[in-house]
């Protein structure tokens, strides 16, 4: 058992906190978020720093796979901007990771070096609104080579701003004959309905309608031989998908408790600080650990997948507590700032209507602990 | 044993529940929320069907009600736009209210015709930038000078502070901790006194401000209750806590009710169009759950208040009734955004708009930290 990160991630960790601290502070941040404006500057800048190839095979040009620390940038980012931690993941998981791991030969070359090189955000369509991948609401019928799309996939997180959208549609009459397709998000037939959310703002959920989407074969995720493999991929992509937002969420929550310290270290109140009663450093101290639980899940489902195990049982986990951390963190932050915190000016509350999404993106919790049920042999 | 309301609080329920599915379609409470307006038409209509009266003695012309009448109307406002509750209060609590509690006859005289018709609103400005939980800390200074008082100092999220025209300062006339404060009914036209709205995450459109005075000058006859209340402003707020405590649980329960509604309905429509093969007990047991949460937060709010209305203690009871009903009703907002997830955090459901709602319930009028002291006192802890 080694508790310590390896001197690379430890070095990832701090280049990236530095970074947040400079560029992500607290007005540029607010600003964006009141304006419901998508961080494209910022991400440009982000993708300037290094880490678009943390999980993208050497030959492809990136870094070689390290999902851990693609989590501890995930997981930094989120600190104090979940929006922008999100257009990470959205590169780096959705696109890294799962093209790397699913793609075809074809796949990888066309898309890897891309990611590696900055900014190049891939949607996931992949489940329901019931959290489910076997029923999908897109139909894909065959002609000839090709296969044409149509239905609508609902809540794909940044569609609007992705050049690639993996999505999951039904290409059998069977429950459970489903393929996962890779558009591209400029073809014809697709249309794209930003929504605007209680948080992710500028970086939120989009309606798409496809309505006779022309696909080749060969744009089946991981080529032909992809074809009513849907179900069995779309495990390994929510785990990745699971663990990102896994990160996030503990980010939001050490984001939220940090913020709330400082309040509660400086306001006083009946002549003490607020944090010297215990009303309020219990709190604290709940949400302390919490967060660091969810943490370690978190690098443990991670350093799974790095050794190439299952960790989708560890991501389930992780998710749930991270997810619960994120928003007891937020919530309980807001109350310890007390009439401050529940004016624009200050942050918690950003970062409690952010840290909502955390119980439902990916998969909704019920799922996860239907799941994970499943996994205890119930 | 009865736990009915009499006639008369049935038709208030009735009527109010009319005005709300009348007046406050789901479109018109959203466009309250999304501009952050204060409801100037709604608070109109309210008046003219003359609920400005339910609270003020029959003595003046009013109805004559009693608290219990007050959460009768705050309950059913607050499930369908809560903030519409908090600027009735401005007529309600901090005029009407403020006036019986602690008013004389003259002031009563002079303001109480003006409230019922709807042509004046009163705020109530007690919190400062450094006298929030701590509200005996405030420092607004108000200094004697011939039969005026000049006032000067901050006040902190005052609600209605930029539309009333009445401002019931609490300011600091004395060195003691609590019997050094004195209550003003300030002329918010009067040189000096300028109010700027605050941005929220709620509750939008009630007018919360930072309020700035700056020698305002003030008759010593609007000393609330008169001259005689000089350095009184303590021990007349304390006789408004209990209704204030309640009044807000019912808000807190409305916004439950809402929240519990949408939520059931949302459910039901998954249950009839989601996949096949789905288990709901899981969500079905949640629900449960948030019902007899808010069923107890019900029974012990108007149990508290039929203390109150019966003029017995009640101290530890509305206490208990102002954290349970704010807590409850941030579990079942919160439970509301699980369970309808995607669909509940899009800005267009309701859902979302009440979940930002409902944390303030946990801070104004004293947060939950402060009640579960209030309570471990009554306890002889
Ligand atoms: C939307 C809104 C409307 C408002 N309207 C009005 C109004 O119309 N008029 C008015 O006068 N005021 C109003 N207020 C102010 C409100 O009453 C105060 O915000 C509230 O009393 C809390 O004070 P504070 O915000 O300074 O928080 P603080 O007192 O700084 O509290 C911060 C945290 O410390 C905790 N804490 C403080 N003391 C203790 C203790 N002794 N033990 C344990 N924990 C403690 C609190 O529970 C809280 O969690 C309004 C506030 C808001 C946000």
């Amino acid at each position: 058992m080694d508790f310590e990160l390896t001197r690379e991630n430890l070095m990832i960790r701090d280049a990236i906190r530095n970074w947040v601290s400079k560029e992500c502070n607290r007005d540029v941040v607010g600003e964006l978020d009141a304006d419901w404006a998508f961080p494209g500057k910022l991400s440009k800048k982000l993708a300037k720093l290094g880490f678009s190839g943390i999980t993208v095979p050497e030959e492809f040009d990136g870094e070689g796979k390290n999902i851990l620390g693609s989590c501890l940038v995930v997981e930094e980012i989120a600190y104090a901007y979940p929006a922008l931690a999100a257009i990470f993941a959205a590169s780096a998981f959705n696109g890294g990771a799962v093209i790397a791991e699913l793609g075809s030969q074809q796949q990888k070359e066309n898309h890897l070096p891309g990611i590696s090189r900055g900014t190049f955000l891939v949607a996931l369509a992949i489940v329901d609104e019931d959290s489910r991948a076997d029923i999908p609401a897109v139909k894909a019928l065959k002609s000839d080579d090709d296969f044409v799309l149509s239905g609508k996939a609902s809540n794909v997180h940044l569609a609007d701003q992705s050049k690639l959208m993996i999505i999951s549609a039904q290409t059998g009459t069977e429950v459970g004959e489903t393929t996962l397709f890779c558009l591209d998000i400029a073809q014809d037939g697709i249309s794209i309905e930003p929504r605007k959310n209680l948080g992710y703002r500028g970086a939120g959920f989009c309606d798409v309608n496809l309505t006779n989407v022309h696909v080749h074969q060969d744009q089946i995720l991981g080529g032909k031989a992809g074809l009513n493999r849907g179900v069995e991929q779309e495990k390994q992509i929510v785990s990745y998908q699971l663990l990102a937002n896994a990160a996030a969420a503990v980010g939001i929550a050490r984001g939220a408790l940090d913020y709330a310290i400082d309040h509660a270290r400086q306001r006083v109140q009946f002549s003490q600080k607020i944090g010297s009663f215990p009303a309020i450093g219990h709190k604290m101290a709940e949400i302390a650990y919490r967060c660091e639980a969810a943490q370690f899940m978190v690098y443990k489902a991670a350093w799974q997948a790095d050794q190439g195990q299952d960790f989708s049982r560890a991501a389930a986990g992780a998710k749930c507590l991270a997810a619960e951390s994120a928003v007891n963190s937020a919530k309980e932050g807001l109350q310890i700032l007390g009439g401050y915190g529940y004016t624009m000016e200050y942050d918690i509350q950003r970062y409690l209507r952010d840290s909502m999404a955390s119980l439902f993106v990916g998969k909704t919790l019920d799922a996860l602990k239907d799941q994970i049920s499943v996994s205890l042999g119930l | 044993m009865d736990y009915s309301f009499t006639k008369k609080q049935e038709e208030l329920r009735e009527k109010t529940a009319a005005f709300v599915a009348r007046e406050i379609p789901r479109e018109v409470a959203r466009k309250v929320d999304e501009t952050g307006e204060f409801p100037h038409e709604l608070m109109r209509k309210l008046a003219d069907e003359g609920f400005w009266k339910i609270n003020v003695p029959t003595k003046y012309g009013g109805d004559g009600g009693n608290v219990i009448d007050l959460m009768i109307f705050f309950q059913e406002i607050s499930r369908a736009l809560p903030v519409l509750s908090w600027t009735a209060g401005d007529v309600l609590l901090y005029g009407n209210n403020i006036l019986k509690v602690n008013g004389n006859e003259e002031q009563r005289e002079k303001y109480l015709p003006g409230l019922m018709k709807g042509d004046l609103l009163f705020c109530f400005a007690l919190t400062e930038p450094d006298a929030g939980s701590d509200a005996a800390n405030i420092a607004m200074s108000a200094k004697q000078r011939g039969g005026e008082y000049l006032l000067n100092g901050n006040k902190m999220f005052i609600s209605g502070a930029s539309v009333a025209n009445i401002a019931v300062t609490n300011t600091r006339t004395g060195p003691d901790r609590y019997n050094g404060i004195t209550s003003f009914l300030v002329d918010t036209s009067s040189e000096g006194y300028s109010a700027t709205p605050i941005k929220k995450l709620g509750y939008k459109g009630s007018d919360t401000c930072e309020v700035v005075y700056k020698d305002v000058r003030v008759e010593e006859q609007d000393i609330l209750g008169g001259t005689e209340c000089l350095n009184k402003g303590w021990q007349q707020m304390m006789r408004l806590l209990n209704g204030e405590r309640l009044v807000l649980s019912a808000c807190a329960n409305g916004i439950s009710e809402a929240v519990l509604a949408e939520t059931i309905s949302y459910v039901k429509k998954r249950k009839k169009s989601g996949s096949p093969g789905i288990k709901f007990q899981a969500i079905e047991h949640k629900i449960a759950e948030m019902a007899a949460q808010l069923e107890a937060a019900r029974q012990l709010s108007f149990y508290s208040a039929w203390l109150m209305a019966e003029g017995k203690e009640c101290v530890r009871e509305t206490s208990m009734c102002k954290v349970f009903c704010a807590e409850t009703g941030k579990q079942i907002a919160h439970g509301g955004m699980e369970i309808t997830g995607a669909y509940g955090y899009d800005m267009e459901s309701d859902i979302q708009r009440f979940f930002r709602d409902i944390p303030i319930l946990a801070i104004g009028g004293g947060t939950s930290q402060i009640q579960k002291n209030v309570i471990a006192k009554t306890l002889g802890l």
